[in-house]
């Protein structure tokens, strides 16, 4: 009898889940339209579970045993449970069985739920529903055991409990910490950039069509349905927060404050947000009905929410999206963007500089500059780094090694312009679009292989982001070149040094683009004492610079380039290397004694025979 | 109130390539602290140039073009259009900055049409049927000015900041065409050369110097010798 009343409770339930996804799909309904390969995304689905979103969790070994137990014991359990309506299944003594073992599994699962908050509740992690799901998923599970266990009474009072978990499991659907099972699992199927779970790295920013009514995201239903999906897909663990250099530096951005702000702003009933808040800002502010525009300008881009997110949401391009709003359509930029945009839109550079000055820093070097219908091998892209005279001497290290090795090389000196990349972020799309079409223009002129840069943000930009204006380049940075110079002994370096140097990944080029292993196969020739700083590769720590950071200038409670060379400063290392001019000024502009910061082509420069 | 903000076709003072006029952006700025953006338009007189039309996105809703040729004098075709809108207040730059904004404009305008002109304001409020200006003068000083309306006002640089770009402002503001009235450029037969920089000239003090005359234009010779004897006084002996 208490199986039979199982099997019932169990068809009921998914009855409940069905009527409780309905009543989610209406409120993503009201975001806009967008073209997801349903077929293709389902068929992917248990390998983006099992193995994209696994390989996330289990960086955290005691979560991803939490996660498998549960998950799995619930799912188990409720599926052999579903079907035991076959009578077959239902009269095999071993079926129930495995349903109770299913059932076991579940409840050490959610005694593992419970132990996450308990005693002790990390301040990454949410309160609030989050504290009684432990109490139902227990339920849920011992309820099936004995009801699956015990004969008689004790049989149907597991019914009995197992009914309570239950429904108040399927009530958290819509409200609470459940969500995550339901839009979790749709999510990835209906993921809005699918190219992330075949290794593509580029974030998922389209051109915008510029004569648009509504430019950017501004209200909530701007957002694409499958973009509201994925904030309610959050179960918020918090490891976004973890990961987030504004947060650590206490600017105003919690990034899973942020998704939660999203979902409160598709709901009428708003806010039942119990985590850490967006530091030292009051919610809710007047973006989208609930955020606050500091929050949103103290992103850095550096996309180590998005690294982190066992849930695959894409915080940084729901940022520019909304960024987009606020530049095209109220110039709502705070600081000194208004100013840097305008640079970029009349002089072509971030500084305003004149554009004869990008080839100052190479003055008696004599590059070869480009005309139009001339080719070359390797374009040297030299970005805006150049008008920087402490970038300049990066440079020059870079085109004597270069030259050492005897590459044919050339620049296109004041005929380049800024790629854009601070325009994009500071969601002038408008001007980005003007830079990528004059730069698109300007390289259809000219003959090369590939380009070289030493910038990774020019790097991202023109070997990811110029393909939507019909650019199509192989770009290399110039940690590969000088990497592939030393692999081709085209270039030869002295004896390596004790000098202990620890690595900073740029996230243009470590997250963005996946590439961390040349710069250090190049640092082992170059000391022999390289170490490792605790966040390092896909999971480094920004320097602050990127995502138009120092012109927003949003203040927090200390930078976020001190915080970086304290992590630097904790490994030992006398030298931090970089690859990168935007590292290199903010690492740099850390003040007191600290390690030295260099460029790896100047450590390459140097030790050159 | 009806304000006019006269706009010039800049230039970027390092790229060379068309740029709104920052302290006209101001002007618009001031405008719009004093009046509804419906009832400011800008005025150009001129082509549609780039750096003109883009003032639409600094808080400017509607702009007239009197379409003339851009060598020509603007002063007639601005003159009549005042003539016909009447304007309480017209606002402009203070000096030329390397486009086709001249700093005189604004005074041969005041002259042709006998309105009143206060430069250099970075504050305006009515008072009563005037305007009260608050001017700024060198070293931080400041004054304060009453104008009757109608008036022609320069923006300096002090004022407050103009607003930030907004690209669907730029795009969505409404230009309105008509035909200008073509005359003459009143530098057509002036003298046009590169600039040289001049030495500067600094006024004779009555305290007695102990170093320096200036030489203008010496040649190499006379110059080594006069470098040799000012070196001389600083060897050791």
């Amino acid at each position: 009898m208490a199986f039979g009343a199982l099997v019932l409770l169990a068809w009921l339930l998914l009855a409940g889940v069905a009527i409780q996804a309905a009543r989610l799909g209406l409120l993503w309904r009201h975001g806009a339209g967008a073209s997801v390969d349903w077929l293709g995304g389902l068929r992917a689905l248990p390998r983006r579970y099992l193995v994209d979103v696994h390989a996330v969790v289990a960086r955290k070994p005691a979560s991803s045993v939490m996660h498998q137990a549960i998950a799995g014991g619930l799912l188990a359990a409720t599926a052999l449970l579903l079907l035991a309506a076959i009578p077959a299944l239902f009269a095999a003594a071993l079926y129930w069985l495995l349903i109770a073992l299913a059932f076991a599994v579940a409840l050490f699962g959610a005694v593992l739920v419970r132990r996450r908050r308990v005693p002790v509740r990390p301040a990454s992690l949410s309160a609030g529903a989050f504290l009684t799901l432990p109490t139902y998923l227990g339920a849920y599970a011992a309820g099936g055991l004995i009801a699956t266990s015990l004969p008689g009474v004790a049989g149907l009072l597991g019914v009995a409990v197992a009914a309570f978990g239950g429904i108040g499991l399927v009530a958290q659907i819509t409200g609470g910490p459940m969500r995550h099972a339901v839009a979790g699992a749709l999510h990835l199927a209906a993921h809005p950039r699918p190219a992330r779970f075949a290794g593509s790295a580029a974030s998922g920013l389209a051109p915008l069509d510029l004569d648009a009514t509504r430019l950017g995201v501004g209200t909530i239903d701007d957002f694409a349905w499958n973009r509201l999906l994925g904030f309610d897909a959050c179960i918020q663990c918090g490891r976004c927060e973890e990961a987030c250099p504004a947060f650590a530096a206490g600017q105003p951005l919690n990034p899973k404050a942020l998704i939660q702000d999203f979902c409160a702003a598709n709901r009428k009933d708003g806010a039942t947000y119990a985590g850490s808040p967006h530091p030292g800002i009051a919610s809710p502010g007047p973006v989208l009905g609930v955020l606050h525009g500091e929050t949103l300008w103290s992103c850095t881009t550096c996309r180590a929410c998005v690294a982190a997110c066992p849930m695959m949401i894409e915080h940084v391009d729901a940022v520019i999206d909304i960024r987009r709003n606020l530049t095209l359509e109220h110039g709502a930029a705070p600081g000194k963007a208004d100013a840097a945009l305008a640079a970029l839109r009349y002089a072509g550079n971030t500084g305003g500089f004149a554009p004869t000055q990008r080839l100052d820093f190479a003055a008696g070097l004599k590059l070869r500059v480009l005309a139009p219908g001339e080719a070359v091998d390797t374009l040297l892209w030299l970005g805006d780094g150049a008008f920087d005279r402490r970038y300049g001497a990066t440079l020059r290290a870079l085109i004597g090694i270069m030259r050492a090795a005897g590459l044919d090389f050339a620049v296109l000196g004041p005929a380049e312009r800024d790629c854009g990349d601070l325009a994009r972020r500071l969601g002038d799309e408008a001007g980005f679009a003007r830079l990528a079409r004059a730069n698109v223009a300007l390289l259809g002129t000219i003959r090369f292989t590939r380009i070289v840069t030493a910038d990774p943000h020019a790097l991202h930009v023109l070997r990811q982001e110029y393909q939507a204006f019909g650019g199509h380049y192989t770009v290399v940075h110039h940690t590969a070149l000088i990497d592939e110079l030393i692999t081709a002994n085209r270039i030869t370096l002295g004896p390596a040094s004790d000098t202990v140097i620890t690595y900073h990944d740029p996230c243009y080029l470590g997250r963005y683009n996946r590439e961390t292993a040349a710069p250090r196969r190049v640092l082992a020739h170059l000391t022999g004492r390289a170490v490792e700083m605790a966040r390092a590769r896909e999971a480094s720590f920004c320097c602050g610079g990127g995502g138009g950071a120092p012109v927003t200038d949003i203040p927090g409670k200390q930078r976020i380039p001190d915080l970086r060379m304290e992590q630097a400063r904790e490994t030992g290392a006398s030298m931090v290397a970089v690859a990168c001019p935007g590292c290199t000024a903010m690492l740099e502009g850390v003040v007191g004694p600290r390690p030295l910061v260099r460029d790896i082509a100047e450590l390459v420069h140097e030790a050159l025979q | 109130m009806n304000i006019i903000v006269l706009l010039s076709a800049g230039r970027d003072p390092h790229a060379g390539t068309p740029r709104p006029v920052p302290v006209e952006l101001q002007a618009i700025a001031l405008a719009l602290r004093l009046a509804p953006a419906t009832t400011i338009t800008g005025l150009h007189a001129g082509e549609p140039d780039p750096s003109v039309l883009d003032a639409l996105g600094h808080g400017l809703t509607t702009l007239t073009l009197l379409l003339t040729n851009p060598a020509n004098d603007p002063l007639a075709a601005l003159a009549a259009e005042i003539d016909r809108a009447r304007p309480d207040l017209v606002l402009a730059g203070r000096r030329g900055r390397g486009g086709t904004d001249s700093g005189l404009l604004p005074y041969r305008l005041a002259r042709a049409r006998a309105m009143p002109i206060a430069a250099d304001a970075i504050a305006i409020e009515p008072d009563g049927n005037d305007l009260a200006i608050l001017q700024s003068l060198p070293r931080g000083a400041r004054r304060r000015l009453t104008l009757a309306r109608p008036a022609i006002v320069t923006i300096h640089e002090a004022a407050p900041p103009a607003r930030a770009f907004a690209y669907r402002a730029r795009r969505n503001g409404t230009i309105h065409e008509k035909p200008g009235i073509p005359a003459p450029s009143p530098t057509d037969n002036h003298e046009i050369r590169p600039y040289r920089q001049r030495p500067r000239l600094i006024a004779e003090t009555t305290q007695p110097t102990t170093a320096g005359h200036l030489m203008l234009a010496p040649t190499p010779e006379t110059a080594a010798a006069a470098v040799l004897a000012y070196v001389e006084q600083f060897r050791r002996r």
